[in-house]
């Protein structure tokens, strides 16, 4: 890429990290409790151990942020991989499926199971998310089976069995949420709207493992994703070895999502909203395409949990109703900008 | 009995008390009854766990549901979150807490005695930890109900016990707050005063209930519900009162949404409606509209004036001391227990 | 234009005869064993003070009948969407009609808490016409050339969109089930007031529909086509759109929230009848919509026995087999097919 194109690239990662830094500044130093930014200087840095700044700051603010920052990343890209490999910019990671079969999977652990786990063990607290993980795998996988059709791949249908999968397991939770209680019914509402309130150092390490794997395996493949984007017949024409990789793509975009859901509930729209923000900015190579869509989709998260944490405090919202509330108009309007055709 | 000598600042507790100390044959009756031995031996039992000596440092432990926690001595600044049945609890004791769980953004009417200058530590799904962290509570009490992984936060805050949902642990969850702020007597008392106060409804009622269908019901959002028979009012009604099971109650594994037709099928003979705690109280159109329903007017229960309205707050779980208590004392204003 | 019509004379001549088979069914088969003499006498000699008397006349008949409205509602909106768009896969639930009205109820309850069923009824209508108006909106002014897929994902988008704010707003207040419940177990709530309300709105919605069917025939064979054969497009469009938020609206006011009988019974209709005119299809689909749903209706009594299936649950039994089929045999071309 010329030298110009590339300074101004590297430019806007600057710019994006600095942003990023901003928000987990703004983040770190805000909240209920009253801390200084000295103290949480001296916590961080393990000068000052006083307990309760150590609660606030490593326990409640530290693994929301990171939390935050990671599933948006791991979101942003994954909305550009689904978008890449569909050809569809109007697709987002939560339509595959994943976010249904994680949903049902949570109402159903809540239905059977909540109220009867007493300890508080490694595995309690794993739970929730592991039933997600499976949940959402599990569905995404079928659909990824019902979408395959004489050997290949068709990524509408694909689009198309994850919102008919989607439709049919939405019949199952509601089926067993209209018999839950009203309290139990505000929790599976919360995950379903997407929260990253439980965020915890266990989580983080439970997700760190998809993210060091897939990330890396996803960034190697931007050049299939510049060439999908072509149309049908110089693809075509490529050959059979593309479809391979589509696959690998697709299925490590399902994996990223599935890590994300499983610990932050169904945020949807961050995988929608920033491969078109990302393109706005840096044009169509997928190689600056992913890193902007990772700081754009950590940048939107981190708001959107700050938004929810402090505005109706200490009512918390869930970040997911916050980046829906604000993204779906912005989203709009990027599209009315564009006018095109999709 | 001691029952007068210490001060209970709960009206519903000293209204027991008066109206039982009024009452002479009650001492004659009360060692007839088998139930309230029981009662007796489980006061009794309770007050011995409980009794656990404060150890000579500034910990003492407390046992709850079989798990031990060592608390301070003094335990007084206690934070509630989310467990509404711990609330209602407090209600009980008449016991202020430090903080407690807002709804909407508010406490609801029913806590308003004890939420007077409180602090809202949001809502009850997603509890501010910073908050609570501000209170430098002694204890928090959670619900078995909420996600472990909240339990585990708010244990590093302080030692946290996470307050039974289940109906039959009523008794369990006062004495455990009555522990907690020291008037373990109080709440041994409330116990004692409902286990008898139940033994005479019971005796009076007994023959009424004989052969009758009796069932709670929930309405919200013009729709009916009935729930399992330990949950809701049905412990009341069922385990304490002795109305026999309907097979549909019997059937129901959760909250169950019921049409009017196989509602008419069941046909109770005794009916006490309690509305969604969301609904308006004051102005209950969702009733008004059901009342219009020919379907409805064609019940027994209708026809004979046994529809016992929102006789204790929408709001009362039900299963709870505070619950059980104001169940009773409102059934007995009833035409149910006062009519022939 | 010239069709072969015996096919779809026939189905819609036997269509009567199939309807009052499961009207039938609905009235006799309930939760409670009514014996059929009783049944006939509280049909010809009513007596207010017979229980069963007042199920038959004031549950079975005026849930029967819902349903059957309901259904003949639902299939049109769909049919008429699925016809103006070009799109197989447009029909009511897919498209985010039913999350306006979700989100104008949860308004509704925060805001007027005690609101009779016709405030509620209003503002559910309300909240339809604002989401159809939307994604329909953008869908004509923004998006010229939209795919099949992507008016769906479009539709999806606005949807969630929409329930995000009323999820927010009724988690603040914490009425999220209880909207939750208006939503998706009201069939059995229906009583004959709310179905006679029902009535003005069915005719104007019908004859509308039927009104622009023969334009939407042409529509469907693509705007260069109508154009050709001097079709006023916005003018068809726009009383199309009119038509499905009456129907729509209503539907969802009336019953809740009952996916893919919109999706499902027009492609239904057009299979059995073989036709592309919609002067058969919306007349089709109405009949055969509401059957559907009767049907499904007398099976949400027992799947669950003693209690009742939600509606909505049946529906998708049934429907989302079909939409797997329909994606699979029609794929997600750019282009819909035109029928």
């Amino acid at each position: 890429m010329p030298a110009k194109i590339k300074g101004a690239f590297a430019l806007l990662l600057l710019v994006g990290l600095g942003l990023i830094a901003t928000m987990v500044y703004v983040s770190l130093t805000n909240g209920e409790f009253d801390i200084t930014v000295k103290d949480i200087v001296r916590t961080l840095l393990r000068i000052d151990q006083n307990r309760d700044h150590d609660l606030v700051v490593f326990e409640f603010r530290l693994p929301r942020i990171v939390i935050a920052v990671l599933v948006g990343m791991g979101l942003g890209v994954a909305g550009a991989v689904i978008q890449g490999v569909t050809r569809n910019g109007l697709a987002d990671p939560g339509m595959l499926g994943i976010n249904a079969g994680a949903g049902v999977a949570i109402v159903i652990f809540l239905y059977f199971y909540q109220g009867q786990i007493r300890e508080v063990t490694w595995l309690s607290v794993m739970a929730m998310p592991l039933f997600g993980l499976f949940g959402g795998l599990l569905a995404a996988l079928l659909i990824y089976l019902f979408a395959w059709k004489h050997g290949r791949l068709e990524p509408q249908r694909l689009l198309l069995t994850g919102l008919a999968i989607a439709s049919g397991l939405s019949a199952i939770s509601l089926f067993l949420t209209l018999r839950m209680n009203s309290q139990d019914f505000e929790m599976v509402a919360v995950w379903t709207s997407g929260s990253i309130y439980n965020a915890n150092w266990k989580y983080i390490v439970s997700i760190l493992p998809w993210f060091a794997v897939l990330m890396p395996v996803v960034y190697a493949r931007s050049h299939t994703l510049n060439l999908l984007q072509l149309d049908d017949d110089t693809v075509r024409s490529i050959g059979v070895r593309l479809e391979r990789q589509k696959a690998i793509l697709l299925l490590s975009g399902i994996g990223l999502v599935s890590a994300c859901v499983s610990v932050a509930g169904g945020i949807g729209f961050i995988g929608l909203i920033a491969p078109h923000i990302a393109k706005r900015l840096v044009g169509s190579a997928h190689q600056r395409i992913l890193p902007i869509c990772a700081i754009v989709g950590a940048l939107l998260v981190l708001t959107a949990d700050f938004i929810g944490k402090t505005v109706f405090s200490p009512v918390e919202l869930p970040a997911g109703i916050i980046v829906a509330i604000l993204g779906v108009p912005s989203f709009v309007y990027l599209l009315y900008r564009r006018k095109g055709r999709m | 009995m001691f029952i007068g000598s210490f001060s209970v600042y709960n009206p519903l507790v000293r209204m027991i008390i008066i109206t039982d100390q009024g009452n002479g044959v009650v001492e004659v009756m009360f060692k007839k009854l088998t139930a309230l031995v029981m009662a007796c031996a489980l006061v009794f039992g309770l007050t011995s766990v409980a009794g656990a000596a404060p150890a000579a440092n500034s910990k003492r432990e407390i046992t709850y549901k079989g798990q031990v926690y060592t608390v301070p001595v003094k335990t007084d600044k206690i934070v509630i979150v989310g467990a509404l049945e711990a609330m209602e609890d407090a209600l009980v004791l008449n016991f202020k807490p430090l903080g407690a769980p807002t709804t909407g953004g508010t406490f609801p009417a029913l806590f308003s005695r004890i939420t007077k200058g409180v602090q809202g530590i949001g809502e009850k799904t997603q509890p501010n930890l910073e908050t609570i962290l501000k209170l430098k509570p002694d204890v928090i009490l959670t619900s078995t109900k909420f996600p472990a992984e909240t339990n585990e936060k708010l244990s590093k805050i302080a030692v946290t016990i996470p307050v039974s949902h289940i109906s039959t642990d009523w008794v369990n969850n006062l004495k455990l707050l009555g522990d907690l702020i020291g008037n373990k007597n109080a709440a041994t008392q409330a116990v004692l005063q409902y286990q008898r106060e139940l033994a005479l409804v019971k005796k009076a009622l007994a023959p009424k209930l004989e052969d009758k269908t009796v069932m709670a019901i929930r309405i919200r959002a013009g729709n009916l519900f009935i729930y399992p028979k330990d949950v809701f009012f049905n412990p009341s009604l069922y385990r304490d009162l002795g109305a026999s099971v309907p097979k549909e109650v019997a059937a129901a594994k959760a909250q169950q949404n019921l049409s009017l037709e196989k509602f008419a099928e069941i046909n109770p003979d005794y009916l006490f409606v309690q509305f969604s705690p969301e609904e308006n109280a004051d102005q209950p159109k969702a009733l008004e509209e059901l009342q219009k329903n020919p379907i409805w007017k064609s019940l027994k229960a209708v026809k004979n004036g046994h529809v016992y309205v929102n006789i204790v707050d929408p709001l009362a779980q039900g299963g709870t001391a505070y619950s059980k208590i104001s169940f009773l004392q409102a059934l007995k204003q009833t035409k149910l227990y006062k009519g022939k | 234009m010239k069709f072969k019509a015996t096919l779809p004379v026939l189905l819609l001549a036997l269509s009567p005869v199939a309807i009052a088979f499961a009207l039938t069914l609905s009235v006799v088969y309930g939760s409670k064993a009514i014996p059929l003499d009783t049944i006939r006498d509280a049909l010809l000699h009513f007596d207010p003070d017979n229980v069963d008397h007042q199920i038959v006349r004031h549950s079975r008949l005026p849930r029967a009948a819902g349903a059957l409205l309901i259904g003949a509602f639902l299939a049109v909106s769909g049919a008429l969407m699925q016809g103006m768009t070009r799109n197989y896969l447009a029909s009511p639930s897919i498209l985010g009609v039913t999350d306006g009205s979700m989100f104008a109820i949860t308004v509704c309850m925060v805001v007027v808490p005690n609101a009779p069923m016709l405030t509620m009824i209003f503002y559910s209508l309300m909240g339809s016409a604002f989401s159809v108006a939307i994604v329909f909106g953008l869908a004509a002014s923004v998006f010229t050339r939209l795919s099949p897929v992507s008016l769906a994902i479009l539709g999806t988008v606005i949807g969630t969109f929409l329930s995000s704010v009323a999820a927010a707003v009724g988690m603040f207040f914490q009425v999220s089930q209880n909207v939750s419940f208006w939503y998706n177990a009201r069939l059995h709530q229906l009583e004959p007031n709310m179905i006679k309300l029902a009535i003005p709105f069915a005719v104007v919605g019908l004859l509308l529909a039927m009104l622009v069917a023969k334009s939407i025939t042409m529509l469907s064979l693509g705007e260069d086509v109508s154009a050709g054969l001097g079709v006023k497009t916005t003018a068809v469009k726009l009383t199309a759109m009119l038509s499905v938020v009456l129907l729509t609206g209503i539907a969802v006011a009336l019953a809740g929230r009952i996916g893919f009988v919109g999706l499902l019974v027009p492609h239904i209709v057009r299979m059995l009848a073989r036709v592309v005119d919609y002067r058969w299809i919306v007349p089709l689909s109405a009949a055969f919509g509401g059957l559907f749903l009767v049907l499904c209706d007398v099976g949400s009594r027992f799947l669950n026995y003693p209690f009742e299936m939600p509606i909505g649950v049946v529906t998708a039994i049934f429907g989302v087999p079909f939409f797997l089929y329909l994606i699979r045999t029609k794929g997600g071309g750019m282009r819909a097919r035109k029928n």
